[in-house]
């Protein structure tokens, strides 16, 4: 497609509607965060409903995209899975910008957000990488330890983040 | 001009997935007319669903729906972006090329993953048409270079 404005692109014209998006990114990424949490720690809803001593169906609605989740209710169901809640800022970017869909993570070098790969950053073809993350670091999660590691970048520094997994670059 | 300009507009590219809407004959896209109907929440919400498809290539059960044969004959392989706060769907399918994706047209009124067979009808019919189209197309421009997504033969 040559030249032509994603529906994506045409619609981040409107600063308006940008406000929108950041407002229902924010809910997107808690309700993606906890059940990612969720996942990891073998939970379900259900359970985390009786954590929090409430009924499946108020957990269920709280966590309904669309909803307006207070701070209170986050901190609440952030705590039933043992982790806190935390905001940070970011200077806007000019596409839609990352989404972070995967709880923060602490390594030996300090926090570290893992987010998704964003279309600004393409992952560097013919390298096996899937996804990436930049943050504090960039990350790179490729198939095998056979797969070559990318070159587009300066990987002298790189540590391993996940196991064999992923490579990180701080920047 | 390349044939998929004929065939489709563009909704998001990312990493992982290329998500088109499909183009009618007249021009029109009508998953692109039912998404700017939709009030500024919806579309942003269907907008992370789709930026979330692009990077990481799946979505929850909660965003997406995959159709199957059982309820609606011929649905395989057709899937619905879902959003329940708004009601509404939009149907898709995988245009056979790897990572990309059709939206065929949207859909409000059902609450639960029950659809109307009208609307899985349309979508089925607007898969057909594409196929159709896209055979046709290759057939009158056979040395057409560009693919589905947007890579150079």
């Amino acid at each position: 497609m040559t030249g032509e404005k994603s529906w994506v692109e045409q619609q981040l014209e409107d600063p308006l509607f940008r406000r929108e998006l950041d407002m229902e990114r924010a809910s997107f990424e808690f309700v993606e965060q906890l059940d990612h949490l969720l996942e990891m720690q073998n939970l379900s809803r259900s359970d985390l409903a009786r954590r929090l001593g409430k009924t499946s169906a108020h957990v269920t609605q709280s966590l309904r995209r669309g909803r307006n989740l207070t701070i209170k209710t986050m901190v609440e169901i952030a705590d039933a899975v043992s982790h806190e809640v935390h905001v940070r800022l970011r200077q806007r970017a000019a596409g839609v910008g990352p989404l972070f869909t995967v709880p923060m993570e602490v390594t030996e070098s300090g926090p570290v957000w893992l987010e998704s790969c964003s279309s600004e950053a393409p992952a560097p073809s013919g390298t096996g990488a899937s996804w990436l993350t930049y943050a504090n670091s960039m990350v790179f999660a490729y198939e095998s330890e056979d797969t070559p590691v990318p070159t587009l970048f300066d990987w002298e520094n790189a540590g391993r983040l996940a196991g064999d997994k992923c490579c990180r670059k701080d920047f | 001009m390349p044939i998929f300009e004929e065939l489709v507009r563009l909704v998001h590219r990312g990493p992982l997935r290329v998500i088109y809407a499909y183009k009618d004959p007249n021009g029109g896209a009508p998953a692109f007319e039912f998404l700017n109907g939709l009030d500024a929440a919806a579309k942003a919400r269907y907008m992370l669903r789709f930026v979330k498809m692009g990077n990481e290539g799946r979505l929850r059960g909660t965003d997406f729906h995959p159709w199957d044969d059982s309820k609606n004959k011929g649905a395989k392989g057709l899937g619905a972006f879902k959003d329940i706060a708004s009601k509404t769907r939009i149907p898709s399918f995988a245009e056979g090329e790897q990572g990309v994706l059709v939206l065929t047209h949207g859909f409000g009124g059902k609450k639960e993953d029950d659809i109307d067979t009208r609307q899985v009808n349309e979508a089925i019919r607007i898969r057909q048409d594409y196929h159709n189209r896209k055979t046709e197309l290759l057939k009158t421009h056979p040395r057409s270079t560009t693919s589905a997504c947007g890579r150079k033969r």
